[in-house]
């Protein structure tokens, strides 16, 4: 007998085999997975009295912190191929599968062997034809008494028996479980933990995996003496056998510990392996920019501006993304006030992280998207003034279409500052620029106090969004967001589908309203939405405007406090952020 | 729960990668998984699943996040075909079953990123050619061939992606390079772009070849 394990020997090896079998199929039959059935893993399976301990078989099976669950091969008669080509004569190590335990095996009834030989004869697509129970059925018989061997086979012996025998001879040497294997002791993967987050694992869990790849009662087996990384933070309980704590440093290591059957018997080592991962938070780094870049930009940015009636309230601030590349921000805002006219105007936009120069979209096209708004605006005569004190109303068709055009024009204006801005740059590229490169997306705000309340429009390209509050609790969304399936999908003011005129695709840019109640406004880039707005549900709710409101006190009362506020911790959200409020004087939020 | 970034790593598995490659491989998989870990965005986004193909494709780890993936055993069988098709069919399923696309009550997660190691030409021609133009109907942000060793076939990889590359040899050395590009190249699938455009790879390093 060749296979070994802790002095155990399989007594009878066709009787294992095809018991081992029975258990695969059934197994099989179930959808249920098992591990890799090799010889090192069929060394674990012999019981105290050399039979196919199936309790044991299962156990391990079941365990895929133990043995991990590999094989989900529908088909038995897959193992019996394995076999063949074993058996036709390849090499074989201890880590091949099943094929290496018949390979050793001394003694096959003949009916077995006919049948095997049958099977390697057809090609493989005919090998679904042959029912695992004539192999089994094969296996039951009577085996025959001596091994096979090339000296007494006699002529016209079927094929398969020669190569049986001649792969006995070749294999012993390559198909010994290596001893090395055999004294290794057991190794336990634990689940990984986080740094900063509680962890546990259950008590009693390590001993009964090690246990059940042994063959002992796992209801006996202790484990002793793990010494986990001094100050780790987590500790081992020796009373429960629980692992648990607050991991406080990262970690991979593998841990020596001493494993006990019973109470009555001997140490034996074995192992966990535990992986900690680092706190995301402890590892963004705060990279300076290129100094030799084109398009240098700062990393923050903030504005205090009284307007009239309101004062705005502006910051934007490089993510934690981008500042741990040492990039760019790509996030810009650009304010502007009509003194004589009351129309206060805001802007803000986001580059595009995957293109190459969006830090400088973002710039032109807030900054040419708000001068052109200022121009149009700025003088009392202007046409959206007049028409509304034509009308006395703003709600009016004409009204909403001069604003929808005037707002249009200015995102076709910064548009095309861009185009331009591709063809012949401002500054010196080291690559010759495309449109996409400046990818951008862009969020118009303009507002001024008229009779009935405080008018307010939008015009948006892009993800971010923009809200208006008619209470401290709740408020409205002024922009309909343009997500796509998937995050990071969105559309730019470069793409040219964005700025079609057609009255689909502008009605759902525009957004034009007059709040007789009005505690503020918010536009703001996705950096702020994504965190704040979970989904797109929770951007319509009124009362997620509420909270944000409210989240947002501190960084209202000064622009330097707003920059500070956008700095708050989100997991998966560290993109540039940019916001500007709008909020009247009389409102009982106080400015310093 | 934040958007993740779901990867798909397919790996042949065949024969031919059995000894040297394979260990090299692993060796290549551990790194890039300790490098993603050093990167505190992939550590919050990336979940990874790997995919075996040699006579059969499987999903050796299901799509797990970075925090707790943990590496699963990874063999060879002797010999037999490659069955790139067919892991091409479970990439597709594995894709269409996995990643989150926005709806109402959810943000959907990044488009997905699938690299692809192999060192030979599919066998599995017809299912093959027809998972090449299902691939392309999925949401991918990018899908990365590396054709490794002598005897990759380069021809069959191009109809499959443009984003081809070639890696000469098959050493430890070789896949460390080629997977510390593709952990660079992971982290920068976790920001916006345009609805239908692909990530912007990163340069290769000098042992990996950009096959045109």
């Amino acid at each position: 007998m060749i296979l070994r394990q802790e002095g155990r020997t399989i007594k009878d090896s066709v009787k294992f085999v095809r018991e081992m079998v029975f258990e695969l199929e059934s197994r099989h039959f179930q959808n249920r997975p098992h591990g890799r059935i090799n010889s090192e893993n069929i060394t674990n399976w012999i019981s105290k009295d050399g039979e196919f301990d199936k309790n044991l078989f299962n156990h391990n099976a079941l365990d895929a912190s133990c043995f991990r669950a590999e094989s989900f091969t529908p088909d038995v008669v897959g193992v019996f191929r394995l076999s063949v080509l074993k058996i036709t004569g390849n090499e074989v190590d201890a880590g091949t599968p099943f094929s290496a335990a018949l390979y050793k095996t001394s003694v096959w009834p003949d009916a077995f062997l006919e049948k095997l030989e049958e099977f390697s004869k057809v090609s493989s697509e005919k090998h679904k034809d042959f029912e695992v129970k004539d192999f089994l059925v094969a296996l039951s018989e009577t085996p025959i008494e001596q091994p096979p061997t090339v000296a007494n086979s006699e002529p016209g012996t079927p094929a398969v028996k020669h190569d049986v025998s001649n792969a006995q001879e070749q294999a012993p040497q390559k198909v010994e479980v290596p001893k090395k294997f055999a004294k290794q002791p057991i190794s336990v993967q634990l689940k990984n933990g986080t740094v900063g987050k509680p962890y546990e694992y259950e008590a009693g869990k390590i001993a009964k995996a090690i246990a059940a790849s042994c063959g002992d009662d796992p209801e006996k087996a202790f484990i002793q003496n793990i010494k986990l990384p001094e100050g780790c933070g987590i500790v081992f309980d020796e009373k429960t056998g629980a692992i648990s704590g607050s991991p406080s440093f990262a970690f991979e290591q593998e841990i020596e510990l001493q494993y006990f059957k019973d109470t009555s018997s001997e140490a034996r080592p074995a192992k966990i392996r535990v992986l900690i991962n680092p706190d995301p938070a402890s590892l963004w780094k705060d990279l300076p920019t290129p100094s030799d870049s084109p398009y240098q930009k700062k990393n923050t940015d903030h504005q205090f501006l009284d307007a009239g009636d309101y004062q705005v309230i502006a910051a934007s601030r490089r993510g934690r993304s981008h500042a741990n590349k040492g990039d760019f921000r790509d996030d810009d805002f650009s304010l502007g006030f009509c003194k004589d006219t009351g129309w206060v105007l805001v802007t803000v936009a986001d580059g595009a992280g995957s293109a190459k120069f969006s830090r400088k979209g973002s710039q032109l096209a807030t900054e040419t998207a708000q001068s052109r708004l200022t121009n149009a605006l700025k003088d009392s005569k202007n046409p959206i003034d007049q028409l509304i004190e034509y009308h006395k109303s703003w709600d009016n068709s004409e009204v909403k279409a001069a604003v929808r055009g005037l707002l249009y024009e200015a995102a076709l204006a910064a548009h095309y500052k861009l185009v331009n801005e591709a063809k012949s740059p401002t500054e010196k590229l080291p690559v010759e620029a495309t449109l996409r490169n400046f990818d951008t997306t862009l969020i118009l705000l303009i507002m001024k106090k008229i009779a009935q309340g405080t008018l307010l429009a939008t015009f948006s390209i892009g993800d971010g969004g923009a809200g208006a509050m008619v209470s401290p609790e709740k408020g409205l969304p002024l922009t309909q967001q343009d997500n796509g399936e998937h995050a990071g999908q969105t559309v730019f003011l470069t793409f040219p589908s964005t700025l079609r005129q057609d009255e689909q695709n502008l009605a759902q840019r525009f957004h034009m309203v007059c709040l007789p109640e009005f505690f503020g406004a918010i536009a703001m880039t996705d950096g702020i939405t994504d965190p704040k707005f979970p989904s797109d549900a929770s951007y319509s709710e009124p009362s997620q405007w509420g909270i944000l409101w409210k989240d947002l006190e501190s960084g209202l009362s000064s622009a330097e406090n707003l920059l500070e506020w956008m700095n708050f911790f989100s997991p998966g959200n560290h993109d540039d952020r940019t916001l500007v409020a709008v909020i009247p004087k009389k409102s009982k939020i106080s400015h310093s | 729960m934040s958007r993740r970034l779901p990867v798909y790593v397919l790996l042949d598995t065949s024969g031919s990668m059995r000894g040297e490659p394979i260990q090299a491989l692993k060796v290549g998989l551990q790194s890039l998984v300790s490098t993603l870990r050093q990167d505190p965005h992939a550590l919050e986004s990336v979940h990874l699943s790997i995919i075996t193909f040699d006579a059969q494709a499987r999903v050796v780890c299901p799509l797990e996040s970075l925090e707790s993936f943990q590496m699963p055993s990874i063999e060879c069988p002797q010999s037999g075909p490659t069955m790139t098709g067919a892991a091409l069919e479970l990439l597709c399923q594995c894709v269409d079953r996995d990643v989150k696309k926005t709806t109402g009550d959810q943000k959907g997660d990044w488009r997905p990123i699938a690299f692809l190691i192999t060192d030979g030409s599919p066998n599995d021609t017809a299912l093959y050619e027809r998972m090449t133009a299902e691939i392309k109907k999925r949401p991918f942000a990018s899908v990365i061939a590396c054709a490794a060793g002598a005897k990759a076939k380069v021809e069959p990889l191009k109809k499959l992606t443009s984003q081809l590359f070639n890696l000469e040899t098959m050493d430890s050395h070789s896949f460390s390079g080629l997977f510390q590009w593709v952990s660079s190249t992971v982290s920068t699938g976790n920001r916006s772009m345009g609805v239908s455009s692909s990530i912007v790879l990163p340069p290769p390093p000098p042992e990996i070849q950009v096959v045109v």
